[in-house]
């Protein structure tokens, strides 16, 4: 890989809730093309530095957010998401009354092109949008391991482990710049969260994604992810590559030191 | 042929039949009457099956928007001798215009506040029309002139009928449309999760006021057919009464789809007429209705279909894949 | 002017009385109550038939009435409310929606629709003092409402139910904990709103005639006042009625009588799009 620009860039980001600093002073860069992750116990501020990233919070002035060299710092949520930014959470965020393939639809928001008006006839550019976006959901299915089956059920009546994977599927089907996973494996069994780390696996592979996962599992982080960042009571402790951040010793003390 | 192909055509199958029965004349005046009331409160209710169903916007300002589609249709046809189309059309933008006003305050307020406001603003439009003067005539009301279309006169109720069935199965047809494609599903998606909905890339301040407009161009529209039907409105046909009863039809049909809100409008305005009795005891019994289906059948009558329909699905299913 | 100033704070009593009805089971039970005003309607019609058909004198009927709505404040809550407390806001508000119809239904099918005479509670003398005059309608209505705010106030700072109630209007779940009975805090809560509206519905039926449709938009001035007040400020509540009432009076004295209805639907609108929190209440926690 050339020496390109990182796919995202964090500077100085500190947030503060009223008196409680969650997070101080994080910066960290994740490389285009790879998968990155940022750990740490719970309570580390992680989740938090995503919603920073998507847009939710606004972090303290002076802090800076780079997706491909442009700072998304102020920017409306959704327009973050127009810039390429797909994410998941860590509660599931499906519609539990639709089914898994209404939910994925919903994804394609924005590729679908087409305005309020022309929905409402029968034009065949529509049609022809509807049944692309029918077929990117099937691929996209494929991708992450979603049988018809699934696709056809509603999402509420669907186990942990498959909502985990529509959720992947549902931010993957526009085809996103970066694919942000929050606790993907969150509350998985043991062979859920091995499913899920296969699936993970095959995305690594595409050429044009960047991943930034977040987890407190060690387990489902070092063999997915090329680059780490730990994080600890909202401050940077480490980062590097897999091998480096497991012989960290600072890193192996904050999870020894807690209860993770 | 899908399930959805076969209610359309079965839809457009019972209003051309109903048409042709209507036309030779067999048929009592006063029931096409009330399938014309029951079509316009269609038009009316699929719009708020979008702003208050699908998107979660709860209006209770309904009859004031189908009061500013009648009274513009009424004054410019009365007054000004503009001929009812077009008088039609102004009255539904004018509606439009006025109801995609509420959308400002839907950006900021919780559900609860939105609702008083547009409560509030029901009755402030309908208290403005009341003091027209001359123009609105006021308290007592407004006769219109003869509405036609194009020189095609609106005499009689059949006549109305072949108006008011075409607008009806056109916003039907396109409203259903709307909501199966992207709008649908990203007011959807606002409603249940409006954080989720940005990080999708969904625009929720564009897609609220959508609803708001779409929705109030409906009831535009209906009041804009409301006025040549009743020949005579008056503040009185645009109470906040008149804008539960909406409620109720959508929460009886199902506030989510367009079936919903047709078989809501059908029971709310048909019932009613076909049991004399219930006419007194109207307001206590769709009172007393919403209540229990708000609590026990949340999704309405159409929600009680779902499994039958589903059950259809599979068994369609099961053929394709043999 | 000054008497306009007089019939503004008795008409703003009542639309005091009714938003504090409004509160309390908004701040208690999360429900905002469309059907506020008819509850009021509907003790009215008792109190009434129990002056007229059981030929009570004032003071056992208003026993009666108040018996009547302890009763019904309690099977309502405990019947409808509570079984779905889980229900989100807007839902439960629908079903007061839905309860503001059919108790206008009933009371007008039973009853009839026609508009009757309330019984004379207070005599028709008028009251003078400084010069101004005041009906004794109006006289007791403000009476009632600081009555009713001294109470309500009094009750909720220093009883240990009171502060339950506070307890629970500010977090339902550490209440909770804390060993807050909800079911006793919400029944209390309803029966006192009702309670409330009764009072509404008599002092209102001594003005204007009595007919199940005569509360069909006062509830909008309850909501003015609640707004004004920030949904749930007991002393918000209160001034936000008197200044509605005060308004109307001002407006129909400086401009025109015609405006007088339409003062307290313009400030709601104003007040939500400008100051949503209202004179009293708290900003809600932002988030970028």
């Amino acid at each position: 890989m050339t020496a390109a620009r990182p796919i995202l860039a964090v500077e100085n980001l500190s947030v503060r809730f009223g008196g409680v600093r969650a997070l101080t002073d994080i910066a960290f860069e994740a490389p285009a093309g790879a998968t990155s992750g940022i750990i740490g116990p719970n309570g580390a501020g992680k989740t938090t530095l995503f919603n920073c990233i998507s847009g939710f919070i606004r972090p303290s002035p002076g802090a800076r957010v780079l997706l491909d060299g442009r700072d998304v710092i102020g920017e409306r949520v959704d327009a973050i998401a127009r810039l390429g930014i797909a994410r998941t959470f860590q509660n599931i965020s499906l519609s539990r009354t639709r089914t898994a393939r209404e939910n994925i639809l919903a994804g394609l928001h924005l590729s679908l092109r087409y305005g309020a008006i022309a929905a409402m006839l029968p034009l065949p550019s529509v049609r022809r949008a509807e049944a692309e976006a029918d077929r990117a959901v099937r691929d996209v299915a494929e991708r992450v391991g979603l049988t018809e089956r699934v696709l056809a059920t509603e999402a509420g009546a669907l186990s942990l482990g498959l909502q985990k994977k529509v959720e992947v599927a549902r931010a993957l089907v526009r085809k996103p710049r970066l694919l942000m996973l929050d606790e993907p494996a969150g509350g998985l069994n043991d062979a859920e969260t091995a499913d899920l780390v296969d699936c993970l696996r095959g995305l690594r592979a595409e050429p044009d994604l960047s991943i930034l996962l977040i987890d407190h599992d060690m387990n489902l982080v070092m063999p997915l992810c090329d680059h780490i960042c730990v994080l600890n009571f909202g401050e940077r402790v480490a980062v590097g590559p897999p091998a480096e951040i497991q012989a960290n010793p600072d890193v192996i003390a904050c999870y020894l030191g807690a209860d993770a | 042929m899908t399930i959805r192909l076969a209610g359309i055509l079965l839809l457009l199958a019972a209003l051309v039949a109903f048409g042709v029965a209507a036309g030779t004349g067999s048929l009592n005046g006063y029931f096409i009457y009330v399938v014309n009331l029951t079509l316009i409160n269609a038009i009316a209710a699929i719009g708020l099956v979008i702003v208050s169903g699908v998107a979660g916007q709860m209006s209770l300002g309904t009859a004031a928007l189908l009061a500013i589609g009648a009274y513009g249709t009424g004054i410019l046809t009365t007054h000004f001798g503009v001929p009812w189309i077009v008088a039609a059309i102004v009255g539904a933008i004018a509606a439009t215009i006025i109801g995609t006003l509420l959308a400002a305050p839907a950006l900021r307020l919780t559900g609860l506040h939105l609702a008083i406001v547009t409560l509030a603003f029901g009755v402030i439009v309908v208290q403005l029309i009341g003091k027209g003067g001359k123009w609105t005539g006021g308290m007592s009301g407004l006769t219109l002139a003869n509405a036609d279309v194009l020189g095609f006169a609106l005499s009689t109720e059949a006549r109305r009928y072949y108006v008011i069935a075409i607008v009806f199965f056109a916003v039907a047809l396109s409203a259903s449309a709307f909501l199966r494609r992207k709008p649908g599903r990203a007011l959807l998606t606002l409603r249940e999760r409006e954080l989720t909905a940005r990080a999708l890339g969904i625009n929720v301040a564009h897609y609220k006021t959508l609803a708001f407009a779409y929705s109030s161009f409906l009831a535009g529209l209906a009041g804009a057919l409301y006025a040549p039907l009743k020949g005579y409105i008056s503040v009185d046909d645009f109470t906040i009464w008149q804008s539960i009863y909406f409620f109720v039809m959508i929460a009886v049909g199902g506030m989510t789809s367009i079936a919903g809100g047709v078989l809501g409008a059908i029971v709310v305005t048909v019932l009613p007429e076909a049991l004399r009795g219930l006419q007194e005891s109207a307001n206590a019994v769709f009172g007393a209705l919403l209540m229990l289906i708000i609590i026990f059948v949340p999704g309405g009558l159409v929600s009680l279909a779902a499994p039958l329909l589903r059950l259809l699905r599979r068994g369609r299913e099961g053929e394709a894949s043999t | 002017m000054l008497q306009y100033l007089v019939t503004g704070l008795a008409i703003g009593s009542l639309y005091a009385l009714l938003g504090l009805g409004l509160a309390l089971t908004y701040r208690s039970t999360t429900v905002l109550n469309f059907a506020q005003g008819e509850l009021g309607m509907l003790m009215a019609f008792v109190c009434y038939f129990a002056m007229t058909i059981a030929g009570l004198p004032a003071v056992p009927a208003l026993a009666v009435t108040l018996l009547a709505a302890t009763a019904l404040g309690l099977a309502i809550y405990n019947l409808i409310i509570f079984p779905n407390r889980d229900r989100d806001h807007e839902s439960l508000a629908v079903v007061t929606l839905g309860m503001k119809l059919a108790l206008t239904g009933v009371v007008a099918w039973m009853f009839g629709v026609e508009a009757r005479e309330f019984p004379s509670l207070f005599g028709t003398e008028n009251y003078t003092a400084f010069g101004l005059m005041i009906g004794p309608g109006q006289f007791w209505t403000i009476v009632a409402g600081i009555a009713a705010m001294i109470l309500v106030t009094a009750f909720l700072k220093f009883t240990p139910l009171g502060l339950a109630m506070r307890a629970a209007a500010e977090d339902v779940n550490v209440a909770q904990l804390l060993g807050i009975n909800l079911r006793v805090v919400g029944s209390i809560a309803w029966i006192a709103a009702i309670c409330l509206g009764a009072m509404t519905g008599i002092l209102l039926s001594s003005t204007v005639l009595l007919s199940p449709y005569m509360m069909g938009l006062a509830v909008l001035k309850g909501f003015a006042a609640l707004v004004l007040g920030g949904m749930t400020s007991i002393p918000g509540v209160i001034v936000g009625g008197l200044l509605v009432g005060v308004l109307e009076s001002l407006v129909a004295y400086y401009a025109t009588p015609l405006l007088q209805e339409s003062v307290a639907l313009v400030l709601i609108i104003a007040i939500l799009l400008v100051r949503p929190q209202g004179l009293f209440g708290t900003k809600p926690a932002w988030r970028a």
